[in-house]
């Protein structure tokens, strides 16, 4: 009686086995063979929008340009400082996707750059305190009104100045979008709000790994 | 650390409040750069009443003026409305928070520091005036408080899609089969081994068991699905309070929108899908509140009452055996609906309940009390029965079935009978007999 128990067990356990090395088989071929492209949504491919020359100020009062687009993943993200509930929500999810990438070869690939449609507010002086307060290492764009137009223009950003209230405080309604650039400064995903940082990293890491077997 | 103290302190200002008609929970203010003047405020109030009311004006010396806003993204354009008032409908609740509704806090007159609270006078329609101290929180903690996921590894992103691709493939049943077997096993080298491991594994807590020697148990399955001792699990007895049927994590509770539960975030199923195509028993959960909870390997498998109930209907729908990790769960469309399940529902003092066992990937078997063993099924076929004749009555915290493996529950509530508790967030672990909500005769009884 014992007998018959522990063979049966032992086939159990061989069974077992067969079905781990089956799995292990399986998945090691998977890793070496990963060549057929992922689903990826809101992928601007094959057709991505090449960004002309800009110029606009940063936070540092330096001049900025599409060549400083270039060799890295842009994330745009367009607002103002006085925005009360959206700016801060976006910066706070792009900081906990930037600083989510643990590799900091990966992370030095990534630049987020936080544009300002209400420049007569936003001086350098405060975009840099403002920009220090979520991420120090995010770029804050700003210049006079044309300068802004430059880049907006071409990403198709809208944004409405409201007037102003009794205390001389207004709104400015706005895109929410988050845009992505590649390294070669072409406009190739776009992230709708709500944003998460699920959604940042998973997307980047397909459109990434998709594209890279095109370079 | 941080993150524990302001859960903590959630917790205590929630407990501070809980006898009254009109509970606040979560406030906060969000932390902004220094040079700001105006913040924005997060909260979610409930009201406990069978009366609308509506907030209708807020001060603080703190701040100039305070005002409802919300946020609203119209084609992908951001935009701030101003809201006069906002109305809480009769034992609803109204959660302003990040990208929604929200306060805006005025020209403070003294720069907020992180930590620092501040007064807040709520006035509703009903005549009652609040005053709620708001704390300063990280936005981050505020988000993450809202239950928006921390960021993953990409890596480990691809790794979980890779595992949740490669159940397609796999023999589910035979798989679990197999399992069924081997926690069955009988031989006592085998049996033992297996058991330590699992304790081992798992950090399980044997001193609470029923049975605490490891060896004693006759197979795996037994050791699986022990029986606590009853001061382990004491049972919230207060009348109208519901509690948790199982130990497990909360993976999501809410409103069903018409016929629509969530699954994970973004994804939704169907009520009438859940409970297999029958009609007029998912019309009775329509716009009404369900909660899924998550029973994890370590945790006690045995299923209790969440109220007081008489057995109305069982029925049991084959289908696949996913996992229902958190893995899988944020990626199969219609999980729930499409694994394996029982569906139980009772008579209650607030009209039908379901309870719904959900199998999944070595979850052997599910058992009723009434029916003993009813997966697996030897033929997998559909099985309907109807017990209105039989009188089965199962009263709050007593047992009602058991998974022979993890696996989760859900249960549905008919519309408005019921009111989560304030602390219930996703994620949250509960056990067995704790309070997870108040039925609604509640606030007419015991608010006097």
């Amino acid at each position: 009686m014992i007998k018959k128990r522990t063979l049966k067990s032992l086939l159990l356990f061989a069974g077992l086995l067969f079905i781990g090395a089956a799995i292990g088989l399986f998945t090691s071929r998977f890793y070496s063979t990963a060549d057929a492209p992922p689903e990826i949504s809101r992928l601007l491919w094959p057709n991505p929008k090449n960004i002309a020359d800009f110029s606009m100020i940063d936070q540092d009062g330096d001049r900025f340009g599409v060549q400083n687009l270039n060799d890295k993943w842009s994330f745009l993200f367009f607002g103002y400082t006085y925005c009360p509930d959206v700016c801060p929500i976006t910066l706070t999810v792009l900081d906990q996707f930037y600083s989510g990438i643990t590799r900091a070869e990966d992370r030095e690939q990534v630049q987020v750059i936080f544009v300002t449609i209400d420049p007569e507010r936003d001086t350098t002086s405060r975009l840099k305190e403002y920009l220090d307060f979520f991420e120090p290492e995010f770029i804050g764009l700003g210049g006079s009104i044309e300068q802004v137009n430059s880049l907006t223009e071409q990403i198709g950003i809208t944004y409405l100045h409201h007037l102003p209230q009794a205390d001389d405080n207004y709104l400015v309604d706005h895109t929410s979008s988050v845009f992505l650039l590649d390294p070669q400064a072409r406009l190739v995903s776009i992230f709708s709000a709500p944003h998460t940082t699920d959604e940042f990293a998973s997307r980047f890491t397909d459109i990434r790994d998709f594209l890279s077997n095109y370079q | 650390m941080n993150k524990f103290v302001f859960v903590f302190l959630v917790l205590i200002n929630h407990a501070s409040y809980a006898d009254k008609h009109i509970v606040i929970s979560a406030p906060s203010i969000a932390l902004a750069p220094a040079s700001s003047t105006t913040y924005a405020a997060y909260l979610t109030i409930y009201n406990q009443t069978s009366d609308d009311i509506s907030l209708r004006r807020i001060e603080s010396t703190d701040f100039q003026k305070i005002e409802i806003h919300q946020t609203e993204i119209i084609e992908d354009l951001s935009q701030m409305r101003h809201l006069d008032e906002i109305t809480i409908p009769a034992n609803q609740q109204v959660s302003l928070e990040p990208g929604g509704l929200h306060l805006m806090l005025h020209n403070a007159t003294i720069p907020l520091v992180l930590g620092e609270q501040r007064q807040l006078i709520f006035h509703f329609s009903d005549g009652t005036q609040r005053t709620e101290i708001f704390t300063v929180n990280n936005l981050t903690d505020i988000i993450s408080q809202n239950s928006i996921k921390t960021p993953d590894e990409p890596q480990t992103n691809y790794m979980r899609s890779l595992k949740v691709f490669l159940q397609r493939f796999l023999p589910q049943h035979t798989l679990s089969g197999l399992m069924y077997e081997i926690a069955r096993v009988k031989w006592e080298p085998l049996k033992n081994i297996l058991i330590s491991k699992f304790i081992d594994l798992y950090k399980v807590d044997m001193s609470i068991a029923k049975n605490p020697d490891p060896k004693s148990y006759a197979d795996f399955n037994s050791f699986f699905t022990r029986e606590l001792k009853t001061a382990s699990r004491p049972i919230d007895n207060t009348k109208n309070v519901i509690v948790s049927p199982v130990d497990g994590a909360i993976s999501q509770f809410g409103k069903i929108q018409d016929d629509l539960l969530i699954q994970a975030k973004g994804k939704n199923y169907s009520v009438s899908t859940l409970l297999g195509d029958k009609a007029e028993v998912a019309d009775q959960f329509k716009n009404g509140s369900f909660i899924t909870i998550y029973l994890s390997p370590k945790d006690y498998h045995r299923i209790h009452m969440p109220l007081d109930g008489q057995l109305n209907s069982m029925t049991y729908i084959p289908g696949k055996l996913y996992s229902v990790n958190k893995a899988t769960t944020d990626q199969v469309d219609n999980l729930f609906a499409i694994n394996e399940r029982i569906v139980n529902v009772f008579d209650t003092d607030i009209g039908s309940v379901a309870l719904v066992m959900v199998g999944a990937i070595f979850v052997g078997g599910m058992e009723t009390t009434w029916e003993g063993e009813v997966t697996p099924a030897s033929n997998r076929r559909g099985l309907s029965r109807n017990y209105d004749t039989q009188q089965i009555n199962i009263s709050k915290g007593e047992e009602m079935g058991r998974f022979n493996m993890g696996s989760t529950v859900i249960v549905l509530f008919e519309p408005d009978k019921i009111i989560f508790e304030a602390d219930i967030t996703t994620d949250t672990k509960v056990v067995m007999g704790q309070k997870i909500a108040n039925n609604t005769n509640n606030s007419v009884n015991t608010n006097n």
